[in-house]
């Protein structure tokens, strides 16, 4: 009553003329107990979806072979052809049901229908009994991963208690479900619900046991795949599970659904979906252990939006102002030549720009003098720190893990790649490839830097992949279908690889050796304790000749021009460095669960840098080239609420080593660093290891962990009583070869000193207004000049505007 | 379920940063902006402060011999039961060390656990990292401190923040700098704040809080007026990161000028008999300190009984004769006194506050010492066997979990694990372990414990 009420308001002019579809357009049903609903459905004129079950009438022509009920679930009766008619605003659509069922009813199944149940009433969560320890002696494994255990745990354990043949209702496995019995878990299913009939007839039918059942899931597709609604509209969800026996069952009522975001969508047991805010997610069903996502995109209605006009020149432009047309949204205008030119400082080089650059680029009445900028900022000694410490950190180059020449020796093999602009792929294949000690080769580092094989699996998966496999070592992925066949698939790979102490060095500690044995065997899957053959991430297993490296066929089909993976990951984790997030966020938690924001804008960038042979320049040239990357961060009335779309730019906290060099540069006092050369900038630091409170204060991995996340980017309280009552700043800022100091010896004017001291701190000048507050602040304070510069400067350092890259 | 993936940030309510700094340092004490305490500068905002109870959590660095204090084994021969005598507490049947006689008086508060054992290397490192994080790691897994850990997933309320150690970090113990006192993964936003200074001296200040030497309040005063007005002709747009920034300065400069939290530190303000009670000694103020903490918001307060083994009187009785020459003679003298009076204050002050019931009270050590006292009358680590104890909270007082065998070498029954005790003190904070995550490495939700609370202690 409620959607069709909603509907009528929504958009009822337009709806007579919208055609619905229906799906399933034909059914077959096999099974007795697999009735399956029909889902009637469209999008309306102003592009939103609507859907028409409630409001929609179904007959069967056939009731002696199917039923169908007001809601358009479609229930088996006896075998034979029929059909059901749908009318629905004064359409009529039919849709062939064949029914071919067994003679005789199948008992209720422990695979396909007991262990479903289990899932979705949440038993098998790691909270739950899923946990590896169980909960209160009853134990049952994660997330339904393995059906044997289980059924021994339920239907033989505790002496046969948890179910009770004669009388179920007694049984603790529904007593305790039903809240009949005390369960710590509370209540997870009602009395008389599917979940309740599942298990009570399981049990009254004897606890039947189909472990050997070959029937598997083969997908799950969720109906419709893209929804665009208003806030607050509801829409529900068809769920259908494609079998290897060839049927497909509607297991809408089985799975489980969930919002990756709730602020913009919430979605209820059953698949019904409710708009939040306006914004975007994606809504997840699992069954089993397959995955099916929907994008869900909330608009408002925006009376009289005129779509911006898409740009041509540039196809980052084209993709984005496409997406931004159709939520309705308009960017906000390419920024000033001052902002631009910070912005891209920090973003390619982590560092500002000094004054007299500032000054340079302002009066530089060139049309193309941006291009210009960047093509030179790529020849900056800066920009092979600034990427090296990048790569450094993803790579885990750190002391704490190799010898300090071992580091040292790969930070130059780092930097080499950097400065040369090696393609990414050749790149990737020398790290995967190398072997030897750290003077045979330092890019055998990679290696030394590994634990163990895991580590491995984990670090090139994670790195080159931008896929999080640490879930499954232990168990299946909790939001992907990667198994430990899939893991120790990649482990196979790299099997063959040992690393031990370099005898050559023999007083160097933790100087590594990596070794091949070519003889060794493939890693061992746990689960099954049977050898995995090696398995390419999400793709087959080849057939690999006995005693070859094997790592060698890894590495080739890892940056293989083919490889989805590789390209896309690389070049979304490349867009979130000149961004507040990737096309895909986190990037390196790539996943079908987690579809991408804009996938035209990924795939495009994707084939642009496949093209271009892996040009991590060209890449780069192409994103802060754009005007999506040269957007001001002052958003207009449309895009306020945007920060998915890069309809403006977002502002980001200046990461650490580049907060630190900007802060001397700006004030000309250095830091010393413990552990590090003397006269280093943060972004030439070898490793994590140096002992800093700045740095460590302001978030610089450590380099424990291959993961972005490792980078603190926020902001915290410590760090602000840091700066305002800290040394960093006021130290600096006080010392008499200081840059307050300088600018006072000068004997500049007042208004030069303000000018000077905004260029220097938050690399712009000042407008009117901030140069007035400067002025009366000098005059005010003209008693004590110095300590007047000093506070500005202070001030400047501590506000917003040199934090944030803006 | 905590939502810590998708991360939900209210909008500001219209108080900023801006009204917040123009009323100045002057202003700041009367100030409330109870949406701002909501507003966690962390990256997850909640939207409303969760109610969990508190935790003081005393470390005894070095530890105390479980024979010696509060598993004693009268009836074991002379090199064994060692030279203390037990005395009767106010609970039938437990018998504590004569030298604690006021904790005898309230053992009905106390939980003892006398089952306590690790399995890893007897080094003072293992045994803080277990106690301190409930978990085993080496130098490429740091896991973050138990109070980080509660900042991360519950945020902090009020000006101060969520983890304070007091008086300052735990320093050379032997093995290593990994003590288990930093927020590790979870990143600088919730490194423990330590006090780094001794709150027993006359003229004790908290440095970080303080201006600083050589500046002048009126000048600080002016400079914080200026950024005020600097920041205001840069305000353009208002976005997560700049909200983040926003409540970051504006936590920082409550606790640099409001007046609520600067008094949280100020002992001054407590009467001299009860600064007596405690015990003049940094040990005892600093437990007063955290009493005064807990009540002015902190959720988690780490009191260090010693910040070293080396070269002073402390609980790791090696009596080796060198700089380990810790002996009975010290525990007599001292160390059980100074335990004893602070501890008991502590109980008494927080009972007669009501704030027992709000606050977990743990004391933990690294492990326990052998059974036989060594040649020269000290006793060395020993991690099969001790007893540390837990009360306040939810935790049920008057109890002993677990027993040693006669010796005092092994448990006797109901053995206990470190991560248990980490797991008990979740529970007695009221904090459900089932449905509460934390972002493990590299994101990943993970348990805050791989343990279950001991039921016992709850029952």
């Amino acid at each position: 009553m409620r959607t069709m009420l909603l509907l009528a308001v929504i958009a009822s002019p337009l709806l007579a003329a919208d055609p619905w579809n229906v799906s399933p357009s034909s059914m077959e049903i096999r099974h007795q107990r697999h009735p399956h609903s029909l889902q009637i459905f469209g999008t309306s004129a102003d592009g939103y979806s609507f859907e028409l079950r409630s409001s929609t009438t179904f007959a069967t022509a056939d009731p002696k072979i199917a039923t169908v009920d007001a809601s358009g679930w479609v229930t088996p009766i006896a075998n034979g052809s029929t059909q059901i008619t749908i009318t629905a605003q004064g359409q009529t659509k039919s849709v062939p049901v064949k029914v071919a069922m067994p003679v005789e009813e199948s008992k209720t199944s422990f695979r396909h229908e007991v262990m479903p149940v289990l899932t979705k009433a949440g038993c098998n969560a790691g909270a739950c009994h899923g946990y590896s320890l169980g909960k209160n002696g009853f134990k049952l494994s994660l997330r339904g991963q393995d059906p044997d255990p289980d059924y021994l745990a339920i239907a033989r354990d505790a002496a046969s208690r948890r179910v009770n043949r004669l009388f179920p209702n007694s049984s603790l496995l529904i007593a305790k479900g039903r809240g009949d019995a005390p369960h710590e878990g509370g209540i997870r299913f009602s009395k008389d619900s599917l979940a309740d009939r599942i298990l009570t007839s399981w049990v009254a039918q004897g606890t039947p046991e189909d472990l050997k059942d070959p029937a598997q899931v083969v997908r799950v597709r969720v109906v419709p795949e893209t929804l665009t609604l208003q806030p607050d509209q509801k829409h529900r969800l068809q769920l259908i599970a494609d079998y290897t026996d060839g049927t497909a069952r509607d297991v809408t009522r089985l799975a489980i659904f969930a919002a990756n975001n709730t602020q913009f969508a919430n979605v209820d047991d059953e698949g019904f979906v409710k708009a939040g805010d306006s914004g975007e997610t994606a809504i997840v069903a699992r069954f089993e252990r397959t995955f099916a996502a929907t994008s869900v995109t909330v608009l408002k209605p925006v009376p009289g939006f005129k779509p911006s006009p898409v740009p041509t020149d540039h196809f980052i432009d084209k993709h984005v102002v496409e997406k931004l047309n159709r939520i309705r949204i308009t960017p906000s205008p390419v920024t000033g030549d001052e902002e631009f030119l910070r912005r891209v400082h920090l973003d390619l080089i982590g560092v500002q720009p000094k004054p007299d650059e500032i000054n340079a680029f302002v009066a530089d009445k060139a049309a193309n003098k941006r291009e210009k900028l960047i093509d030179s900022l790529f020849e900056r000694p800066e920009y092979v720190d600034h990427w090296s410490l990048k790569w450094g950190d993803l790579l885990q180059n750190s002391r704490n893990l190799v010898s300090a020449p071992s580091m040292y020796l790969f930070r130059e093999h780092i930097r080499g790649a950097v400065a040369a602009n090696t393609p990414i792929d050749e790149f990737a294949r020398k790290l995967l490839t190398a072997k030897g000690g750290m003077t045979d080769d330092p890019a055998s580092v990679f290696f030394a830097v590994s634990k163990d094989t895991n580590d491995t699996v984990e670090r090139v998966t994670q790195v080159f992949c931008g896929v999080r496999m640490l879930c499954a070592r232990c168990h299946p992925h909790p939001l992907e279908n990667w198994t430990q066949a899939d893991y120790f698939g990649i482990a196979s790979f790299f099997s063959q690889v040992s690393s031990k102490q370099d005898g050559r060095y023999p007083s160097v500690g933790n100087a590594k050796i990596v070794s091949l044995n070519l003889a060794a065997g493939s890693a061992t899957n746990p689960r099954s304790g049977k050898p995995q053959p090696p398995r390419f991430l999400g793709a087959e297993e080849p057939t690999l000749a006995p005693n070859q490296d094997r790592r060698e066929a890894y590495a080739a089909w890892l940056t293989s021009s083919k490889n989805a993976l590789f390209a896309r990951g690389l070049v979304n984790r490349i867009w979130s460095y000149f961004s507040h997030r990737g096309i895909i966020d986190p990037v390196d938690d790539i996943r079908s669960t987690n579809p991408p924001i804009n996938p035209a804008l990924l795939d495009a960038l994707t084939k642009d840098f496949v093209e271009h042979k892996f040009d991590v320049r060209h890449l780069m040239k192409r994103i802060v080239t754009s005007a999506t990357y040269q957007r001001t961060c002052v958003p207009n009335d449309s895009n306020r609420l945007d920060e998915q779309n890069f309809s403006h730019s977002i502002p980001r906290r200046v990461p650490a080593e580049a907060l630190l060099d900007s802060l001397i540069q700006a004030t000309g006092v250095p830091e010393n660093i413990s552990g590090a050369p003397a006269g280093f900038r943060a972004a030439q630091l070898p490793d994590g290891t140096s002992e800093n409170d700045f740095l460590r204060l302001f978030g610089k991995p450590q380099r424990m962990d291959a993961c972005e996340c490792e980078r603190d980017n926020g902001s915290n309280m410590l760090q602000a009583l840091n700066f305002l009552n800290g040394k960093s700043i006021l130290s600096r800022v006080k010392n008499a070869a200081a840059r307050p100091a300088l600018l006072t010896r000068a004997k500049t004017t007042d208004e030069r000193m303000v000018i000077d001291l905004y260029l220097w701190t938050i690399a712009r000048s000042p407008n009117a207004k901030e140069l007035k507050l400067g002025l009366d602040y000098l005059k005010e304070g003209a008693a004590d000049r110095t300590a007047a510069v000093q506070d500005l400067m202070w001030a400047l350092l501590n506000s917003k505007d040199f934090l944030l890259v803006h | 379920m905590l939502n810590i993936g998708n991360e939900k940030v209210p909008l500001c309510d219209g108080v900023s940063r801006r009204s917040f700094l123009q009323l100045g340092t002057a202003g700041m004490a009367a100030m409330s902006l109870p949406t701002l305490f909501q507003l966690e500068a962390n990256g997850s905002i909640k939207e409303k402060p969760a109610q969990i109870k508190n935790c003081i959590t005393i470390f005894l660095v070095g530890s105390p011999g479980q024979h010696d204090t509060w598993d004693m084994k009268p009836d074991a021969p002379a090199e064994i039961r060692g030279k203390f005598k037990p005395i009767q507490t106010n609970v039938n049947g437990v018998r504590i060390c004569e030298h604690f006689p006021l904790m005898a008086k309230m053992m009905d508060k106390v939980a003892l656990i006398r089952s306590l054992h690790h399995k890893t290397g007897a080094t003072h490192e293992n045994g803080q990292r277990w106690m301190m994080t409930g978990h085993d790691f080496n130098a490429d897994s740091i896991k973050p401190h138990v109070g980080s850990i509660v900042s991360r997933v519950f945020g902090s309320r009020g000006d101060l923040p969520a983890n304070v150690i007091l008086p300052g970090p735990i320093g050379n113990t032997g093995a290593g700098p990994l003590h288990g006192q930093t927020a590790g993964y979870l990143g600088s936003g919730h490194e423990p704040f330590f006090l780094n200074s001794d709150p027993a001296r006359p003229e004790f200040k908290v440095a970080d809080l303080e201006v600083p030497a050589g500046e002048s309040a009126t000048r600080l005063d002016a400079r914080t007026r200026l950024l005020n007005q600097v920041d205001e002709l840069q305000r353009r747009t208002e976005t997560k990161s700049t909200q983040m920034h926003d409540a970051s300065y504006e936590r920082a400069f409550r606790l640099l000028t409001s007046s609520s939290a600067k008094r949280a530190f100020n002992l001054s303000e407590e009467k001299d008999t009860l600064r007596d009670r405690y015990g003049r000694n940094t040990f005892g103020q600093s437990c007063l300190m955290a009493r005064r903490l807990v009540e002015n918001g902190v959720r988690y307060v780490t009191v260090n009984h010693f910040d070293t083994v080396f070269g002073q009187s402390c609980w790791d009785m090696h009596a080796d004769g060198g700089g380990l020459n810790n002996t009975y003679l010290d525990y007599e003298r001292h160390l059980c006194p100074q335990f004893d009076w602070a501890f008991t204050a502590l109980i008494t002050d927080l009972e007669q506050r009501g704030l027992l019931k709000e606050t977990v009270v743990a004391v933990l050590s690294e492990f326990g010492r052998t059974p036989q006292v060594n040649g020269r009358g000290g006793r060395d680590h020993y991690p099969a066997a001790w007893t540390n104890f837990l009360c306040g909270g939810n935790i049920r007082g008057g109890q002993v979990v677990g027993s040693t065998d006669k010796t005092g070498a092994r448990p006797n029954d109901s053995p206990v694990e470190p991560p248990q005790i980490i797991a008990s003190i979740y529970q007695g904070m009221g904090i459900d372990l089932d449905a509460t995550t934390m972002p493990g490495p590299g994101d990943r939700p993970v348990r805050l414990v791989d343990a279950e609370p001991i039921r016992q202690l709850f029952a």
